[in-house]
């Protein structure tokens, strides 16, 4: 299968994916359609290099991670993507409940919204969020365990009970 | 509409996926302008000194700091310094332009002496100075209007030498030479030219070539650059030898050629992406390439070793330690050995370690883990005077115009003022610091032994 088929077919197959990752660190679907064009592009001239690697998305998700936490790089992504490529249609607007979500995930700290975001958008548990991190299981624990006691603080009156706190890993 | 955090999630996660995208080939040729920009604007051909850091230690011998000055002794206070004549070997060297015109070279033997020099440099241009490691020393590598490189040797013994640059028809062309980035090996001054595509290394004593060949400029060799030794080498940041007499030439296509310092020949080569900034220490060439710095093996066929994912800056910062700066965060330790992370220093400042202490280029202490330790107060500059102290320089903020000097225990934290001097620009050795004032060359000593 040639190169450009392949990556077409792995771009398929994980774009959505790293899209909401991508989408739960920025809150800002624009920005996070540019993040994960960025981070493709990246991965484009080193394919067959990835491609050998055991989880080619982990490597995708650090790049947008980083892309995601640096607002000067965020700024010159957003120009190189725009010169490079029409842009994909603009999102639909969000319901309430996920406006509601978006405003207290952004007074979350970047390492709490990122273990949140790969917990509830991507499934992945404390281990595998550590593994990916580089954290201990612990931090991992606490940095859930904070993040949901600050959404709650933030939604409050929102939420119809309060969200458990503690270190468990309950999904 | 109550909801709990799972359903506020869920419909985050919906959302997030009626996000509409490109089609792949955007993100195809989008990589493909990335490539074929950052080719352009990449280094043409990068030749690099590989350099071990005195002992490549593992994080397990980690040597313990001496044992600190005893905190009852006093201090010594800063005084001024008279000029003697050397007798001991030579230690410490460096130079301070003279309000006069005149470069005055410096010089700190092992017996505590000082020795001023003075050096007419009126229709030459310092380049840069390069020392040497333990007695040896290069004072300055001069450019002449008559095309020809100067150093100055300051040895007993030994008199200035030049090397005249030529290009091959015979004519001394001066800006064949990127003289800033003409180091030294240990033995041989190494001087490359943008031109010829030649690299030369000189014996520092006489001048005489030791070897000499040529690069592959199909890239359009341009630079030369000796990968910054780990400071402190020894205390004062001296250079050292190449790690096993190795050079790296990096060419702007990504190819590679290790070469040995002694003879000028290659012992091996390979092919790597066109990297954006590379840094050659110990065992490993670190390429930053697409904002991924790769560790490739130097002194053996291998596959790279991905470091870290990002934008960051990478120099030598201690003994086998790499610092990664990202510039959004704290700077990363990395054992050069291991690849590993090891610690963290403050965000964005020029650090050095020495064992378990972290030391800012601005007189702040702090341990592996980024807890402070001490700080020399106001913000200035340090300067390493042996492996537990650090000469501090501030601006007193209460006195414009004057620096307060004072010395910092990176064993306890504990911060001595020694005295005050002009501010005005400054070299330190071991035991001195030689000033260039407006009344002419001044100096200080600040410690005995």
């Amino acid at each position: 299968m040639p190169d450009s088929d392949e990556f077409d077919a792995f771009y398929r197959g994980t774009a959505q994916r790293l899209l909401r990752y991508a989408y739960g660190l920025t809150t800002d679907a624009a920005e996070a359609q540019d993040l994960v064009q960025e981070a493709y592009a990246r991965a484009w001239p080193r394919w067959r290099r990835l491609r050998g690697y055991g989880d080619p998305e982990a490597w995708l998700r650090l790049v947008v991670t980083r892309l995601a936490t640096d607002w000067w790089r965020r700024s010159k992504v957003r120009r190189d993507v725009a010169a490079a490529q029409r842009p994909p249609a603009p999102a639909p607007p969000p319901d309430e409940n996920v406006v509601l979500l978006i405003q207290a995930l952004r007074t979350l700290s970047p390492a709490h919204r990122r273990a949140l975001t790969l917990h509830y958008l991507l499934d992945r548990s404390v281990a595998q969020i550590a593994a990916e991190t580089g954290a201990s299981e612990g931090t991992v624990k606490s940095w859930l365990a904070r993040g949901r006691t600050t959404l709650a603080e933030q939604l409050g009156p929102y939420l119809d009970e309060p969200t458990p706190i503690g270190g468990s890993d309950a999904r | 509409m109550p909801a709990d955090l799972d359903e506020l999630f869920t419909a985050l996660g919906t959302h997030a996926d009626r996000v509409p995208l490109a089609e792949p080939e955007g993100a195809r040729r989008h990589g493909e302008r990335r490539r074929r920009r950052h080719g352009t604007a990449g280094l043409a051909l990068v030749l690099v000194a590989a350099v071990a850091a005195i002992g490549v230690t593992q994080l397990a011998d980690r040597p313990t700091p001496p044992a600190g000055p005893d905190p009852a002794a006093p201090f010594i206070p800063l005084r001024p310094a008279g000029f003697a004549p050397s007798s001991g070997d030579l230690r410490m060297f460096g130079t301070v332009p003279g309000v006069d015109g005149l470069t005055y070279v410096v010089r700190s033997t092992t017996d505590g002496q000082l020795e001023l020099s003075l050096h007419r440099f009126g229709d030459a241009t310092v380049v840069t100075q390069i020392p040497l490691a333990d007695q040896a020393m290069v004072s300055e590598v001069t450019r002449r209007p008559d095309g020809t490189l100067g150093v100055l040797t300051e040895l007993p013994g030994q008199g200035r030498w030049r090397f005249g640059v030529f290009n091959g028809s015979g004519m001394a062309r001066w800006n064949e030479v990127d003289a800033e980035h003409t180091f030294a090996t240990g033995v041989a001054v190494l001087v490359t030219s943008s031109e010829t595509g030649l690299a030369t290394a000189l014996d520092w004593r006489t001048g005489e070539v030791i070897w000499r060949r040529a690069l592959d400029t199909t890239q359009g060799l341009t630079h030369v650059y000796p990968a910054a030794p780990a400071p402190p080498l020894a205390v004062g940041g001296w250079g050292v030898d190449p790690a096993e007499h190795r050079l790296v030439a990096v060419g702007g296509d990504g190819t590679v050629e290790v070469i040995d310092s002694r003879t000028g020949y290659t012992q091996r080569a390979f092919t790597m992406e066109r990297p954006e900034a590379v840094v050659a220490f110990g065992e490993f060439l670190y390429a930053s390439i697409d904002d991924v710095v790769w560790a490739y093996p130097l002194d053996r066929a291998g596959e790279p070793t991905m470091v870290y994912v990002g934008s960051v800056r990478v120099r030598p910062c201690g003994a086998g330690l790499l610092c990664l700066a990202p510039g959004d965060g704290p700077t990363l330790l990395i054992d050069s050995a291991t690849q590993r992370q090891v610690g963290t220093a403050p965000i964005g400042r020029a650090v050095t370690v020495v064992g378990e202490r972290v030391v800012t280029d601005d007189g702040a202490v702090f341990d592996l883990s980024g807890n402070v330790v001490a700080a020399a107060p106001g913000v200035g500059w340090s300067w390493w005077v042996a492996p537990d102290r650090v000469l501090t320089l501030t601006k007193d903020t209460g006195n414009a115009g004057t620096v307060v000097v004072g010395e910092l225990s990176t064993v306890d934290g504990a911060w001595t003022e020694l005295g005050r001097i002009p501010d005005v620009p400054c070299v330190a050795t071991l035991h001195y610091l030689v000033c260039d004032t407006p009344e002419g060359v001044q100096a200080w000593q600040f410690a005995t032994g």
